[in-house]
């Protein structure tokens, strides 16, 4: 333990702190935060509004890849690469291939959206700029970075979080299961 | 520079794109789509929280995404084998076309 | 090695016995190893309560003695939240002359009757069973004779009961028995409705179930009013349950449908013995109110009387028996109810009575023995002339019936007519009545003992049957209730103050409430009450001799219109039982109309009307369900933006002024 903590503040002493204060500049521009933000929300755009079903995928698959950055900016590299490997390796990609499989029976001139779409629109985009501008008042405040974040993370996994993380284990799989079930072909239905 | 507020508005809207989404995407796989986007939107904010708030578990903030995405991975199989299913026995992935339960 | 350490586990060495055979069963089955296994840690029960007695006796006679020996584990305890009583419940035992000396009669009685079984039970199909049910039994009554509080008193008290049903439906494929097993378990419960009551009133007034603890409060203060004098009466109901008084007594000539060895247990030394045994535990509760002594006094005497009458003309040998039981227990009681000064005789006509009268049933078994092919092996009918057929058994059988009877020098000499006596010497009301229907009682007790052993062993009958002697697994236990029976007795001296060396030793051992309550004792022996005891015992033998054994049957006397109804009305057993079955039609046909209008029209209603109505609504709102996924989600949105809203608003701060 106190090996890695010492391994970790070496690092951290020699090439953490150039990267680091490098994005800081960044982020006191805003840019990457601007960037990102207009990224994430035009791919989000896009995959709910979007006619073609296969094209909103690959937007979600850019809206994911634009919040690993996000986390990026937030220096939580570990997720962020979890956020790029699972949701838009895995999930993403998955979603694609239910689409794929799904597109025989597509007919064009179905209408896209529901009957709601006006009064969901007007609801849900209220509520955002409600939300949006009570978040206003919020002070920018100070930062918190936290110290030697991919072991802390690790402990607290297998510490704190460990009947979590042992629980969520158990969830895999029965996801797993009960999608083979689901998805299975079934003579006689 | 950029506070607690641009993340948090940030997610805010995210969330209310996704939510735009589940509301009114008839296609089965695009409501599972948005679905992810409000997944996203949270975790933003849990990440954020844990970045620009001091607290005895500011360590929970960045754990807890980990768990989200393992869910929404789970969420996202379930929920494609349902689709699929449904595709196999009505030949549409419609959700308002499912509607055999009507009473 | 200080033994009563071990007190504990002598109510527990029967529980081990019972496990092991019902666990065991499989290996046990069809052998005499259950029995064995029962008798061995029975006897090692005995052993236990003769060490930890002679300590209390040690204890009681050095000026170190310091009362009751308490030892317990808490069991519950609940702090008091505000207004509510806490709740502090114990498991511990209760050592004291009273429980200890109980304890070691009732594992000595139940070895005897065990080693006894053996033998009656031979080829029984249930013989291992009927072996677990006897120790558990015996754990019963030993939870309940040791316990030091009220609820373990009660969990031993019910689990009395449970074995009492087991065994007196032991033989189930008979329908009677399975009926008498019912009368029993459903008579008894009745009056332990009253006994929890009470309980639960005294413990909402004291606030525990602790018997020492609640003889040290200043109870006169505590309970005002009727609760003086209705506790001990609620919880006296219970003894009247168990102990087979009037009212309540309709079950135990029934018990009889149980085999010969659960009789004389019952009888004997557990479950009779524990109403008797409650009321002398609780009995601090009864001295404060003349008003409960005085109906416990009239209940035991009155009980006693009725039993007594109905005891002569029975023609079932056991039945003669188990009314002869409801009598004892009667004069038991009426010790107990003439106040402190009965209270030492009471306990020591229960001791005595267990001796005897296990020894008479287990007699009854060993006689009854040879006639089991015959519809009711204990008919008297069938008997007469057994006296040379079976000379251990006839022998054993007079020493019981002059121990009963009150023989001089024997044990119900110095214990019935010391409880007789003690109804005389009392100041409470109308105690010259209470002494004469007693003593009456005695004579008359004297009569039908004697009535049934000419029948059964004199006279010039020839039995159609090949009678023999039983076996000698069956005849030593006879013999050692016999040798009891007649020097139990000798303990008890103090009532007639012949001065032997240990003559006031049952009256030093016994009596907290003699010298508590100042009992004047006199030191001029008691010509009279030895005298009157004499006479009746001897003036019930000639009668009894004169009517049966010389061969008077007075057939043509019971034509006679005086002596008709009487007899009618003992044959009949008071009618008591038609008094019930009334009692129960009238009021259970009644209270069964109005809980069927109830259930009809309020319950099946209101029922009905639920399911009506929802029915109904779910027609009309059925629509509502349309099976597209999204206006539920929509509806759900809309709902919790309708929550947002308000606690954005701030509008719970604004609700909780309402509150």
């Amino acid at each position: 333990m106190r090996f890695y903590a010492a391994a970790d503040e070496d690092h951290k002493a020699q090439k953490g702190n150039i990267y680091e204060n490098r994005i800081r500049l960044l982020m006191s521009n805003s840019v990457l935060f601007y960037s990102l933000a207009v990224l994430i929300i035009s791919c989000a755009f896009a995959v709910v509004f979007l006619r073609n079903i296969f094209h909103a995928g690959l937007f979600l698959l850019g809206a994911f890849l634009g919040v690993a950055g996000i986390y990026i900016a937030l220096f939580n590299y570990f997720l962020a690469a979890v956020q790029a490997l699972v949701y838009s390796g895995a999930i993403a990609v998955l979603i694609l291939f239910g689409i794929m499989l799904t597109q025989r029976h597509y007919r064009k001139e179905d209408p896209s959206h529901n009957a709601f779409k006006w009064i969901a629109f007007v609801l849900s985009f209220g509520i955002a700029g409600f939300l949006v501008d009570s978040f206003r008042s919020l002070k920018p405040g100070s930062i918190f970075p936290v110290k030697h974040l991919l072991y802390q993370m690790g402990m607290a996994l297998m510490q704190t979080y460990a009947i979590p993380f042992e629980v969520i284990s158990a969830l895999l799989l029965v996801a797993l299961l009960g999608a083979f079930s689901l998805a299975r072909e079934k003579e006689d239905l | 520079m950029i506070g607690i507020f641009h993340y948090l508005a940030l997610s805010a809207v995210l969330f209310c794109i996704g939510l735009y989404g589940v509301l009114t995407r008839r296609n089965g796989i695009a409501v599972l789509m948005s679905i992810e986007l409000m997944f996203n939107a949270a975790n933003i904010n849990f990440v954020a929280f844990s970045y620009y708030f001091k607290g005895i578990h500011f360590i929970s903030g960045e754990v807890f995404p980990l768990f989200v995405i393992a869910v929404a991975a789970s969420e996202a199989a379930v929920g494609l084998a349902i689709i699929l299913s449904l595709y196999r026995n009505k030949k549409t992935v419609n959700v308002d076309e499912a509607n055999q339960l009507r009473g | 090695m200080d033994w009563i350490k071990f007190a504990y586990l002598i109510p527990l060495l029967p529980l081990a016995a019972f496990l092991l055979i019902v666990f065991g069963f499989r290996f046990f089955k069809g052998s005499r190893i259950s029995s064995y296994v029962s008798i061995l840690f029975n006897t090692a029960s005995f052993v236990l309560s003769c060490f930890v007695f002679l300590k209390i006796l040690n204890l009681e006679h050095t000026d170190s003695y310091s009362g009751p020996i308490q030892f317990s584990l808490s069991w519950i305890h609940l702090h008091s939240v505000s207004g509510i009583i806490p709740l502090h419940l114990q498991i511990g035992i209760l050592l004291d002359p009273l429980s200890a000396i109980m304890a070691l009669m009732v594992t000595f009685v139940s070895t005897l009757i065990m080693i006894y079984s053996i033998g009656y039970m031979e080829g029984d199909p249930g013989f291992s069973t009927f072996f677990s049910y006897m120790s558990l039994f015996v754990m019963a009554m030993l939870t309940l004779t040791l316990s030091n509080n009220f609820l373990l008193t009660f969990a031993g008290w019910e689990l009395v009961g449970l074995c009492s049903y087991l065994l007196i439906g032991f033989w189930y494929k008979k329908p009677s028995a399975a009926k008498a097993a019912i009368k029993a378990f459903v008579v008894t419960r009745t009056g332990d409705v009253g006994f929890l009551i009470g309980m639960i009133i005294l413990y909402w007034k004291t606030g525990t179930f602790n018997f020492i603890q609640i003889s040290h409060l200043n109870l006169p203060a505590l309970l005002s009013g009727w609760l003086l004098w209705g506790i001990p009466l609620l919880i006296f109901c219970g003894a009247v349950g168990k102990s087979a008084q009037f009212p309540l007594h309709v079950w135990l000539p029934d018990a009889m449908e149980g085999p010969t060895p659960v009789s004389a247990l019952i009888h004997a030394a557990t479950m009779v013995a524990a109403g008797v045994y409650l009321v002398a535990r609780t009995y601090f509760l009864f001295v404060i109110s003349p008003t409960a002594l005085l109906v416990v006094a009239w209940i035991g005497v009155f009980t006693a009387f009725m039993a007594a009458t109905m005891a002569l003309v029975q023609w079932d040998i056991k039945r003669v028996l188990a009314y002869s039981t409801i009598s004892q227990l009667g004069y038991m009681m009426l010790g107990l109810g003439v106040g402190p000064i009965g209270f030492v005789f009471a306990i020591f006509l229960l001791l005595t009575h267990a001796f005897f009268k296990a020894l008479l049933f287990l007699g009854a078994g060993s006689v009854s023995h040879p006639f089991h092919e015959e519809e009711n092996p204990f008919d008297m009918h069938h008997y007469g002339g057994l006296k040379k057929k079976m000379p251990h058994t006839y022998w054993t059988f007079l020493f019981a019936t002059l121990a009963i009877t009150g023989c001089p020098l024997f044990a119900g000499f110095f214990s019935k007519d010391a409880v007789i006596d003690s109804a005389f010497q009392s100041r409470i009301l109308t105690h010259n009545l209470l002494w004469g229907l007693a003593l009456f009682t005695a004579f008359l007790t004297s009569a039908y003992m004697f009535r049934m052993f000419f029948l059964t062993f004199h006279g010039t009958k020839e039995p159609e049957h090949q009678v023999h002697e039983s076996p000698w697994v069956m005849i030593l236990p006879l013999m050692i209730l016999a040798v009891f029976s007649l020097i139990g007795g000798w303990f008890g001296f103090s009532w007639y103050r012949l001065h032997l060396p240990w003559h006031d030793w049952i009256e030093r051992f016994m009596n907290p409430y003699v010298q508590l309550y100042h009992i004047p004792v006199s030191h001029t022996i008691d010509w009279m009450g030895m005298g009157l005891g004499t006479f009746v015992f001897l003036a019930g033998f000639f009668t009894a001799w004169v009517l049966y054994s010389k061969g008077l049957r007075f057939a043509s006397a019971l034509e006679n219109p005086i002596i008709k109804p009487f007899h009618q009305l003992f044959v009949q057993k008071w009618y008591m039982d038609e008094f019930w079955g009334l009692i129960l039609s009238l009021f259970g046909f009644g209270l069964s109309s109005i809980a069927s209008w109830i259930d009809t029209n309020l319950f099946d209603g209101t029922v009905r009307g639920i399911g009506m109505g929802t029915g109904g609504i779910g027609l009309k709102i059925r629509s509502i369900q349309t099976g597209f996924v999204q206006q539920y989600a929509f509806i759900i949105y809309l709902a919790v933006l309708i929550l947002i809203i308000f606690v954005v608003s701030g509008g719970y701060l604004w609700t909780a002024r309402f509150f």
